[in-house]
């Protein structure tokens, strides 16, 4: 009832300012690109993921439905507990003939930080930060719902967005009463510092019930620095990321937990990067949870817009008697139509 | 959660202002399209253009700023063709600004009025490196199609802003006048067969009008980096055929340029801008012209 109050203020409001251009009939097939990630691995305390496999595929389809809307659906192909599933990663339509907002409607990766927003071909590093596995879980925080984002009046570039959600994250929500929903917000900004340096920051919350029937409040902080210069910016450039999440799930033993990420990534010539990544979790001294700290180092050849290969190793200390270390090789391509990546 | 519907409605309902404006708000891709847009807009427009004239328009990035920046255009100047495709659809969207998207009346796409060169034959892959389907988009350097393109936009500013028609219609006159006054002179300075190695194909609208000779590429493909065993064959090929000069367009590494010149007799690099700005004393189109003229006649 509520989503068709919004839609009809939505339509009545819209003016459309299409003309609509003459094509053939198979013009309207939507735009394909198929992204595949392989992976080879070899660990030294935990094996049971090691070997060469497809770590992932990905099907991204996404097209003008008329002139209301635009929709995009990514499929993430992967293997689980020995088989392979297909599952919808994000499926939504967005407005695209309202102008100051942006409404977008579906399952969608919500904007809790930067890295929680990105597809896994698109990770700065081989796998994602210890805080969005450990507190958001293996698949990030995906929801179902509403959102709405906009520009705000000041004179930077500021983009409030706030999304409406079911909940259904089995850790932080999903609390079983359908009525209760989550919500989701992030208050991004970004500044020139220069022709050639931006700086981000962004403030991110989450608040929804869990399956205690309780609150469980996310914070989260990301500051980002980036710089290629204006001459000669395709051969250098680099990016110094930093991200803060907390976690608060009333009503678990260890319900409050949080930690960092802060990584560089430093392009050395037109297709080579070197990179680092430290991880910090358990800022909240825990009893029964130990701290981890992780250190990743990464080299990657990228010989176009389209192919990368990507040599990582990590060590971990977990405050086991063994800390872990993994070496993985990783080939990551994508073919068709290849919507390109968010600043 | 009412209290929040009704905030989103209040929201959406009231932001639908017209505003009343002095001067025509523009955004161009590149500098090479501003400067048409300054020639014929003349004070009756603001421009800016999202890419500098140092900067490959393939491979920038789509700054947020660049997003605010369109959030408040009334219009739009780009090539098309592909060369914006890997950042503007992500700018426009971002700026949630409707008009502004293709086929919608804040949209003027140059390249669709253009009969482009180098259409691949069927069968089009990335294996080719980094090809565009509709044709090499880098069709401003032909004054003959900043002049095609002047005319489309006047018809366009025309339509937009009515009451300074007169106005863009004599600005697009003395456009045209220089640029055909300028372009007999440029003629008679470039010897039509002139042999020359360029990086990548930019110049080949340039070429195509003064009637130059491009050799050879230093780039293998397009946007694949310059081999051991292809600079060899670009240096025999260079040698044999008797070429004098390698232009190397200003945001690519000269080194391999420089290499291949320092093992053949006679061969001198220029390193050349491809867009207004690209030098510092490279203001407007015309200068950028002039710039290359100089740069292969004979002296």
């Amino acid at each position: 009832m509520k989503v068709i109050y919004i839609l009809s203020i939505l339509l009545f409001s819209v003016q459309s300012f299409a003309q609509a251009p003459k094509t053939k009939s198979n013009a309207f097939n939507p735009d394909i690109g198929i992204n595949m990630l392989f992976l080879d691995q070899h660990s030294k305390r935990d094996k049971s993921g090691d070997g060469m496999k497809l770590q992932e595929a990905e099907l991204q389809f996404s097209s003008d439905v008329d002139a209301y809307f635009t929709a995009k659906a990514l499929f993430s192909v992967a293997e689980e507990n020995g088989s392979y599933g297909i599952e919808p990663e994000e499926t939504y339509v967005e407005t695209i003939s309202v102008p100051y907002v942006t409404l977008r409607l579906g399952k969608s990766k919500m904007p809790l930080g930067k890295h929680n927003q990105l597809h896994s071909h698109a990770f700065p590093f081989i796998n994602a930060p210890l805080i969005n596995t450990t507190i958001l879980g293996e698949e990030g925080l995906n929801e179902t719902g509403i959102g709405v984002s906009t520009l705000s009046p000041l004179p930077w570039f500021s983009e409030i967005t706030l999304d409406y959600t079911q909940g259904d994250n089995a850790d932080l929500f999903n609390s079983g009463k359908k009525s209760d929903k989550a919500v989701i917000g992030r208050f991004k900004n970004l500044w020139d510092l220069s022709d050639s340096t931006t700086l981000e920051l962004g403030f991110s919350g989450a608040k929804g019930k869990n399956s205690d029937h309780l609150d469980t409040n996310l914070y989260g902080a990301d500051l980002t620095l980036k710089w290629r210069p204006i001459d000669g910016g395709k051969y250098h450039s680099f990016e110094w990321g930093n991200e803060f999440l907390e976690k608060d799930r009333k009503g678990a033993a260890n319900g409050k937990l949080s930690g960092l990420v802060s990584f560089l990534k430093y392009q050395m010539a037109q297709r080579w990067y070197a990179q680092y990544r430290y991880d910090y979790l358990g800022l909240n001294k825990s009893k029964s949870i130990n701290a981890s700290k992780r250190h990743t180092a990464l080299v990657a050849f990228v010989p176009s817009e389209f192919s990368s290969v990507r040599l990582q190793y990590e060590t971990i200390n977990d405050g086991q008697v063994e800390d872990e270390s993994r070496v993985s090789l990783q080939l990551n391509i994508s073919i068709g139509a290849h919507p390109a990546h968010a600043y | 959660m009412n209290r929040l519907y009704k905030i989103y409605s209040l929201i959406l309902v009231s932001v639908f202002c017209l505003n009343a404006h002095a001067k025509l708000n523009v955004m161009t891709t590149t500098t090479n399209l501003k400067s048409v847009v300054e020639s014929i807009g003349g004070d009756k427009v603001h421009v800016e253009s999202f890419c500098k004239g140092t900067q490959d328009p393939h491979y920038i990035e789509a700054k947020p700023s660049y997003t605010l920046k369109a959030a408040k255009a009334d219009l739009l100047v780009s090539i098309g063709l592909d060369l914006e495709i890997g950042w503007l659809p992500l700018i426009i969207r971002g700026a949630r600004n409707p008009k502004l998207r293709a086929g919608n009346v804040g949209s003027f796409v140059t390249g669709e009025y253009i009969d482009t060169l180098e259409k691949p034959k069927a069968g089009i892959s990335r294996a080719e490196g980094d090809v565009h389907p509709e044709g090499n988009p880098h069709f401003m350097l032909d004054p003959q199609n900043a002049l095609v393109v002047a005319e489309k936009l006047k018809e366009k500013l025309k339509i937009m802003d009515p009451e300074n028609s007169d106005q863009y219609e004599s600005n697009f006159k003395k456009f045209e006048d220089q640029l055909k006054a300028k372009l007999v002179n440029w003629e008679k300075r470039v010897k039509a067969g002139k042999k020359v190695i360029t990086y990548h194909k930019t110049l080949t609208y340039f070429y195509h009008r003064f009637g130059i000779k491009n050799v050879s590429l230093l780039e293998p493909k397009p946007g694949v980096p310059p081999s051991a065993s292809h600079i060899l064959d670009v240096m025999k090929n260079a040698k044999d055929e008797g070429v004098k000069l390698v232009l190397v367009e200003n945001y690519f590494d000269p080194t391999v340029a420089n290499r291949v010149a320092r093992d053949v007799d006679g061969l001198k690099v220029d390193i050349v801008p491809v867009s207004v700005g690209g030098e510092p004393n490279i203001t407007n189109l015309f200068d950028l012209y002039e710039r290359l003229v100089s740069s292969v006649e004979e002296r």
